[in-house]
């Protein structure tokens, strides 16, 4: 049971931290590739 | 004399693009920097990324290609044929699993100028000079991978000495094969990356299809860059689960239909990409951009399905 239970934990820690890695990078591309487009760009 | 094609020829037909084709590419994109030329800056972007998504089959090819001239995959230990290091095998392995997640990053860098490209009609020089700089070293990367890989046959140009260390694609294999909660981890951020690049796809596609008549095309592009940091999440992860058990995907059917379908559907989004016709609002959408989007549904569609039955039809698992 408690290798189960931190299993979970393992695994929704990484799952966590990677979704927040994958927001940040698409927030970041979003920010940057579109920076033209604030600045009047389009 | 009677017709053999294995993965081995494969590998040995679809290995030259990630060297010769990217030392085209990059040169090409060098004389469109020096010639102030966008056009030809857009077609060594179009190869480039053409060239990173060639990468995955000329990796998974050379899982089969190593089961041919080595021995079964899943048995450690030296190869059947005692003239083929299985060390050098695996070096090669190492410095390709290196260069292919350099390539990713190149390839999605320069989808994006693509993207940028098409939105605003120029590519800005700061993401010239990163695509430039992350050319040359996933150049480096590549040259390394390729001068093993010719090693491995080729005694007659072996200055490599054989390394004790494990190399890296059987250090981060091992390490997602042996520890449970990865690959679980794994798993999950593979399924996120698909959902974005399906969310994007559809709507888009949709879109494109005349459903979504209030939703700009303007706002459904700029979703696009998401699309391409899904399928750059699930090129990683994906290539990840293959170097944990590369004996459950070589030779495995369903294995080989979804890199099929995938690099259709790459080739599909990255038309999508440069394709400047389907972006007017208020006029008609050409039949060439509705044949993409349906194509595009239909090949994701595959993707999935082939990528669902792996344990299945192909028994991995």
């Amino acid at each position: 049971m408690s290798e189960n239970l931190t299993l979970a934990l393992f695994v929704t820690a990484a799952v966590t931290v990677g979704i927040v890695v994958v927001a940040l990078v698409g927030v970041l591309i979003d920010r940057i590739f579109t920076g033209q487009e604030r600045a009047g760009g389009l | 004399m009677a017709f053999d094609f294995s993965a081995a020829h494969l590998h040995l037909l679809l290995n030259h693009f990630p060297t010769i084709g990217f030392i085209i590419a990059v040169g090409l994109f060098v004389i469109a920097v020096a010639a102030k030329s966008d056009h030809l800056k857009v077609g060594s972007l179009v190869t480039m990324v053409g060239i990173a998504l060639i990468t995955i089959p000329v990796f998974a090819t050379g899982g089969g290609a190593q089961a041919q001239i080595c021995g079964p995959l899943d048995v450690p230990g030296p190869c059947e044929n005692t003239a083929i290091s299985r060390t050098l095998i695996e070096m090669h392995e190492g410095a390709a699993f290196l260069s292919m997640y350099f390539m990713f990053l190149s390839g999605g860098l320069a989808w994006l100028g693509l993207w940028q490209y098409r939105r605003f009609k120029r590519i800005p020089t700061w993401n010239t000079v990163l695509v430039l700089a992350l050319a040359f070293v996933t150049l480096a990367t590549v040259t390394q991978a390729a001068n093993l890989g010719g090693e491995i046959s080729h005694p007659e140009i072996r200055i490599t000495q054989e390394s004790t260390e494990p190399p890296l694609g059987r250090v981060v294999g091992t390490f997602i094969a042996t520890t449970t909660w990865t690959f679980a981890a794994t798993e999950t951020l593979h399924m996120i990356g698909l959902t974005l690049i399906i969310g994007v796809v559809l709507l888009i596609d949709l879109k494109v299809l005349g459903f979504l008549p209030g939703v700009p095309y303007a706002t459904l592009d700029r979703l696009l860059p998401w699309a391409i940091l899904g399928f750059g999440l699930n090129a990683m992860t994906g290539m990840l689960f293959f170097v944990a058990a590369p004996h459950q995907y070589v030779g495995n059917p369903s294995f080989n239909w979804k890199l099929i379908f995938l690099m259709a559907a790459g080739l599909n989004m990255l038309l999508f990409t440069f394709d400047q016709t389907w972006i007017r609002e208020g006029q008609t959408t050409p039949a060439y951009s509705k044949a993409l989007a349906v194509t595009a549904l239909v090949l994701w569609v595959g993707v999935m399905f082939f990528g669902s039955m792996l344990p299945f039809l192909g028994q991995a698992f």
